[in-house]
């Protein structure tokens, strides 16, 4: 039994990675090079955003900013950033990166919501009740984006070591089928 | 039930609350019966029993009479002997020489007063009632006298009491009437209620009081012993109890009847441990030794017999705040070097020494601060000018040097108090140090002995010269401002205000007027008539002069008088029905900016044109119960805050005034105020003939107190404690600097604590408030308040050194901020939780070890806290829904609570009620009035009330009120409509009177007017309106009673206990 159920386990993790690493590796090739190119500053520049608005609200509370500063800087870029964001969500969709796309809808729907209820702009009057919430949001989207970052890197080192070794007929057809 | 206040310090110090206690104070003889049955009755565990003693000493007679046929004492104990059970028929016929029964008028009547009681006989005194039972007279219970034959003597609760002969107590309080004893104690209120047959619980009482047997004392007995037996040894109790159980039944009548008695015994008791807390403090008085067990809590039982009667509670002797805003003494006396109450409250003066025990605190944790607060003459806070020195500040965390500082080194070195960092001592500022550490020069530096000081600030906290003071007016002249008459009201009295606005000849004034064009006023001193400008390009606003729209007041006063000569003629038959509001706002905004200062707006409807123009709404009753609800008390267009924003950012405080009779979105319009340090004044429906003395008292105080310009406040605290969040009229600048372009004394702020760090090592945690200013003089100025608070370990500590006050004003402020967030209801529930969980943890620390099942407990320094909130759920920024409050009034209400000091808000919370109609006639003085419950009871229809909420008057005119009185008040007409006519002096003696104490009301309170309206009984809806709605006890629409109130409190404190 147990070696029964050991086999089954090593069948599927083998298949699994597979799947896997086919996926990452199709993902990467298919996506000519400026799209790799794309999510490679896309995200960057996200991560910078994100990082640039977590400061701006640590500013604020050692008060090394005043919160007028504060919110014409951050309603100034809220809206690229959601722009950017909604981009490279889209991007990733018409690239066919379907995980990755999955992946990044959660922060878009957040954005989204924001802006269709009018919260997105950092209310001038009543900065310092939000400062906390804003600042954890905010590390929260650095994470996510810097996770991204990591995942469309490793995907861009693997892709390549892919098509170093690998032989290309194996790729083709899976690459085909995503 | 009974209500005990074991620590009540004051009791003895207010006989005349309750026949009773007086006769306690002044005859130790009485007390000592008394007392054992209070006693008993504050911890019985089981109701019946405890009322049971109360009730025959004092309010018990009355009940007793009524219920006599129900009890019957037991005949084991000793006392039995003594005391004689009435005759079951007799109680309820005529009075017996054995009962005494008071007549019981129909209406409660303050005035009333018991009949003088010929027959004492082993007869207790019957309180005279405040509200006297409708039917049943009073009898007076019988176990009094057995209760003094049998008055063991050892026990003595106030050491050195001698026990006098009974007779003479019982004279004395025979003949002493109390006309007017006060409800809130809680004596005499529970035997009113009890004796009133309202309740519901009533009915089911016989029964039990006929079950109730003896077995029941020696429960109440361990209790006493327990919690507050203290005071008599433990064996002199027994007997007392055993001595006293015949009488048992009678109270537990007085039980069922859900009599409380606060019993004076308990009082004694109270007063005893009031010492001991003292004591602990180190200040007080010598207490005697046994008291050590001395808790100090106050409890009110509430349906003690599990499921008989659920409903119980004694109206009567629920604890209510007649005397006002109540400071808690204490504490100032263990740091007389604290700046005084009237500038910082601490909601508990025992800050939590670890974050456990600060979430064990579930009310909030935090200060009222109110830096500018009106001094009496003689308490000026002295002004201190380090002329050369510099001030002296920790060069650390900048706290100013305060009286808390220590000065070591021989006089070189100083400790920060709340950083303790050494700093140096500025040479010229140098002063030897005695061998107790005292500078020398103590007595010559006002800062090192006074919680608060004023220094005059040198060149380094400017940003730019001292601004002067600066008035600019806003104001709407659409056809509804001249049809009122505001407009004419308005320039009269800025007209009359021009001598008196502070600052002599720095200030600066200004004008705009505005309907769907804008209209600037050239008053350049050179001309001889103002010249009006008028822009009507909404879009792109431009500011048609550079100067001269805003001119030094003394040297164009002649422009500015002809001015507003003019103004009202000027606009006589404007016909715009428009309102360009934001433009015009936009351009006062241009004009003062350079400067800052203080805008007043006029506004008469809602802004129509340009900019921040506002939509109907809040007539949508759909809207409410729903989660849009709180849209709607949130300013609609983000304009209104953008603006705000940029005042504050420009030193411009918005001070607006609202006229309309119809919507006019206070909520958006007041946004401005808010943000901006300033006010928000509404006067709906504003009629010139009734509106126009109150708003020309409030502008003209407003134009005229002294007022602080471009002021920054910031609150700084001791090392692990740090203030969070800020509550008020402000914008904060960063995450502790408030913004307040301008202040005055009539605005306080709040703020809570937490703390840092897990657990405090210090011992005392300082406070240290300082609002750096411009004076009108021009000077620059920081008034510093320090202020130091003990830290404690304990629970019960931290509850006995609540503020009520402050809690309530941070209550209020933070469930007005909700309403903001969420529903009505959810804003209301939440005070109600936290009240309940702050009760439930006060209950856990003492229920237990006292087996306190079927009372309530809570701590004496809270004990209105439950009154307070119910008032606060049916203020009217909380009151109800929809169709109870109109949306304007409800945000103008908020504004303006949000600013209140503490002593106003709770005066609007619990609004004086007094009966004036026997002072009208009799011609002795007008001395302090005592106050009313504030129920419909209390209105007695042959009499004259007047409510009075500090922002107006209610005269209420009862419906047998003599038509003389009528006449003389009001004049011939007197059976005219009353929404029509507005109070003045009549040529008699009557009307006088009343415009006196009237005045002397108003000059009591004079941040508002309170314009007198009158209300003749069942004139509805007025009466509903003005009074009905307000008296807080009262069940009204679907919110609670007072007695409802408590009980729910109680069954939620139950659960989960």
């Amino acid at each position: 039994m147990i070696v029964c159920d050991l086999s089954i386990t090593f069948q599927f993790l083998y298949a699994s990675r597979l799947l896997c690493l086919r996926f990452l590796a199709s993902a990467l090739l298919v996506s000519s090079d400026s799209f790799v190119f794309l999510f490679l500053c896309l995200i960057p520049a996200l991560i910078s955003l994100s990082f640039f608005l977590f400061l701006g609200f640590s500013d604020l509370e050692a008060d090394y900013l005043n919160p007028y500063e504060l919110s014409s800087r951050v309603n100034y870029v809220i809206v690229p950033e959601y722009l950017l964001h909604g981009a490279f969500c889209i991007l990733f969709l018409i690239t066919g990166h379907w995980v990755m796309f999955l992946l990044s809808l959660p922060t878009a729907y957040y954005n989204l919501t924001r802006y269709l209820s009018n919260q997105h702009l950092v209310d001038v009057t009543e900065v310092f009740k939000v400062i906390n919430t804003e600042k954890k949001a905010r590390l929260i989207k650095l994470g996510f984006y810097v996770l991204f970052f990591g995942l469309v890197v490793t995907r861009l080192a693997l892709s390549v070591v892919h098509a170093v070794f690998a032989d290309d007929e194996d790729l083709v057809p899976w690459s085909t089928i995503y | 039930m009974g209500t005990e206040t074991p620590n009540r310090p004051n009791y003895p110090l207010r006989p005349t609350a309750t026949p009773f206690a007086s006769q306690q104070s002044s005859t130790p003889f009485l007390s000592s019966g008394p007392v054992a049955g209070s006693a008993a009755s504050a911890f019985r565990p089981a109701p019946p029993a405890a009322s049971n003693f109360q009730a025959p000493p004092f309010s018990g007679g009355p009940l007793v009479g009524t219920e006599a046929p129900a009890y019957r004492p037991p005949p084991s104990s000793r006392s039995n002997e003594v005391v004689r059970p009435p005759p079951p028929s007799s109680s309820y016929g005529p009075p017996s020489s054995g009962f005494q029964s008071f007549p019981n008028p129909s209406m409660p009547s303050i005035g009333q007063v018991p009949p003088p009681h010929s027959s004492f006989t082993g007869q207790s005194v019957v309180a005279p009632p405040i509200r006297p039972p409708p039917g049943p007279a009073s009898h007076l219970s019988q176990p009094q006298p057995p209760l003094v034959t049998m008055g063991s003597p050892p026990q003595s609760i106030k050491p050195g009491q001698p026990n006098p002969n009974v007779p003479l107590p019982v004279d004395q309080h025979f003949s002493t009437p109390r006309p007017n004893s006060q409800p809130s104690s809680p004596p005499t209120g529970t035997s009113y209620a009890t004796g009133r047959g309202t309740f519901p619980g009533y009915a089911n009482m016989q029964p039990n009081s006929v079950a109730q047997t003896p077995p029941m004392q020696p429960a109440s007995f361990q209790l006493q012993q327990r919690g507050y037996a203290p005071p008599v040894p433990s064996a002199s109790f027994p007997l007392q109890q055993g001595g006293y159980a015949p009488q048992a039944p009678p109270t537990s009548l007085l039980a069922q009847q859900r009599g409380y008695a606060p019993a004076p015994p308990i009082s004694n008791p109270s007063g005893f441990y009031s010492g001991n807390q003292v004591q602990q403090h180190g200040m007080g008085p010598p207490v005697a030794a046994q008291q050590g067990l001395a808790e100090d809590f106050s409890s009110l039982s509430l349906g003690s017999v599990p499921g008989s009667f659920d409903a119980g509670v004694d109206i009567a002797a629920l604890p209510r705040p007649l005397d006002g805003d109540v400071e808690p003494k204490s504490f100032a006396e263990m740091y007389p070097m604290n700046c005084n109450s009237r500038f910082l409250r601490l909601t508990t003066s025992g800050i939590p020494n670890s974050q456990s025990l600060a979430s064990r605190w579930h009310l909030p944790l935090g200060s009222v601060v109110c830096p500018l607060a009106e001094t009496p003459p003689g308490e000026e806070v002295p002004v201190v000018n380090f002329a050369t020195t510099g001030i002296i500040r920790c060069r650390r965390c900048r706290t100013y040097v305060n009286p808390y500082v220590t000065f070591s080194d021989n006089g070189r070195k100083w400790r920060c108090n709340i950083c303790s960092l050494l700093n140096d001592v500025p040479s010229e500022y140098f002063a030897h140090v005695d061998a107790t550490g005292r500078r020398v020069d103590l007595d010559q530096r006002p800062e090192l002995i006074k919680g608060s000081v004023e220094f005059i600030a040198p060149a380094e906290y400017m940003v730019r010269p001292p601004m002067p003071p600066l008035y600019f007016f806003l104001i709407d002249v659409s056809i509804s401002a001249v049809q009122s008459g505001m407009l004419e009201v308005m320039a009269q009295t800025i007209k009359s205000c021009l001598d008196n606005l502070p600052g002599s000849t720095r200030t600066q004034i200004g004008f705009i007027t505005y309907d769907s064009t804008i209209h600037f006023y050239n008053m350049k001193s050179s001309l001889a008539q103002p010249q009006m400008m008028v822009v009507s390009d909404l879009d792109d606003i431009f500011v048609p002069l550079p100067d001269d729209l805003l001119v030094n007041l003394s040297e164009s006063r002649s422009v500015v008088e002809a001015f507003l000569d003019s103004l009202p003629s000027m606009f006589q038959e404007n016909m715009n029905v428009e309102s360009a509001f934001g433009p015009a706002l936009k351009a006062a905004f241009m004009v003062m900016s350079q400067l800052g200062g203080k805008l007043l707006i006029f506004q008469n409807s809602l802004p129509s044109l340009g900019a921040g123009r506002l939509r109907l709404r809040g007539d949508d009753i759909r809207v409410y119960g729903t989660d849009k609800e709180h849209t709607l008390r949130v300013p609609e267009d983000p304009f209104y805050k953008q603006m705000a924003a940029d005042f504050t950012k420009y030193q411009i405080a918005v001070n607006i005034y609202a006229f309309s009779d119809k919507f006019t979105d206070i909520a958006s319009l007041g946004t401005l105020a808010k943000y901006t340090g300033g006010q928000v004044y509404y006067y709906p429906h504003f009629q010139a003939s009734i509106h126009k003395e109150k708003l020309k008292h409030e502008l003209t105080r407003d134009l005229t107190r002294e007022t602080a310009w471009e002021a920054v406040m910031r609150i700084r605290c001791g090392k692990g404690v740090r203030f969070t969040s800020y509550h008020g009229n402000f914008m904060l600048r960063s995450t502790d600097l408030l913004a307040l372009p301008a202040v005055d004394c009539d605005k306080a702020y709040a703020a809570q604590l937490s703390l840092e760090e897990t657990l405090l090592t210090t011992q005392t945690v300082y406070f240290q408030v300082a609002l750096l200013y411009t004076s009108s003089s021009g000077e620059r100025r920081i008034r510093v308040h320090t202020a130091a608070a003990p830290v404690v370990a304990d629970l019960g500590e931290m509850y006995r050194l609540a503020d009520t006050g402050a809690i309530v004003s941070l209550f209020s402020r933070l469930a007005i901020e909700k309403t903001l967030s969420s529903k009505l209801e959810e804003a209301r529930n939440g005070v109600q939780l936290r009240i309940v969980k702050a009760l439930r943890e006060y209950r856990n620390l003492y229920a237990v070890q006292h087996r306190l099942s079927g009372r309530m407990i809570y701590p004496e320094s809270l004990k209105f806290l439950p009154l307070y909130g119910l008032a606060l759920c049916k203020s009217s920024p909380l009151r109800g829904g929809y169709s109870d409050v109109q949306l304007d009034e409800r945000c103008a209400a908020a504004y303006t609570m949000m600013a209140l000091p503490v002593k106003s808000l709770l005066k609007l919370l619990y609004p004086n009620l007094v009966r004036v109609d026997e002072y009208l006639l009799k011609t002795e003085e007008f001395g302090t009035k005592k106050r009313l419950p504030l129920t419909a009871e209390s209105l007695d229809t042959r009499g004259l009330y007047i409510f009075d909420d500090g922002f107006r008057f209610v005269i209420w005119f009862g419906r047998s009120l003599s038509p003389d009185i009528t006449r003389n008040l009001v004049g011939e007409d007197f059976a005219t409509d009353f929404s029509k006519i507005s109070l003045t002096q009549e040529d008699n003696k009557m009307s006088r009177k009343l415009m006196e104490i009237l005045n002397q009301y108003r000059e009591s309170d004079p941040s508002y007017f309170q314009l007198c309206h009158l209300v003749r009984q069942g004139e509805q809806p007025r009466e509903g309106f003005f009074l009905l709605t307000h008296l807080v006890e009262d069940q009204t629409g679907g919110a609670h009673g007072y007695a409802d109130w408590m009980l729910q409190l109680y069954r939620q404190v139950q659960q989960n206990a």
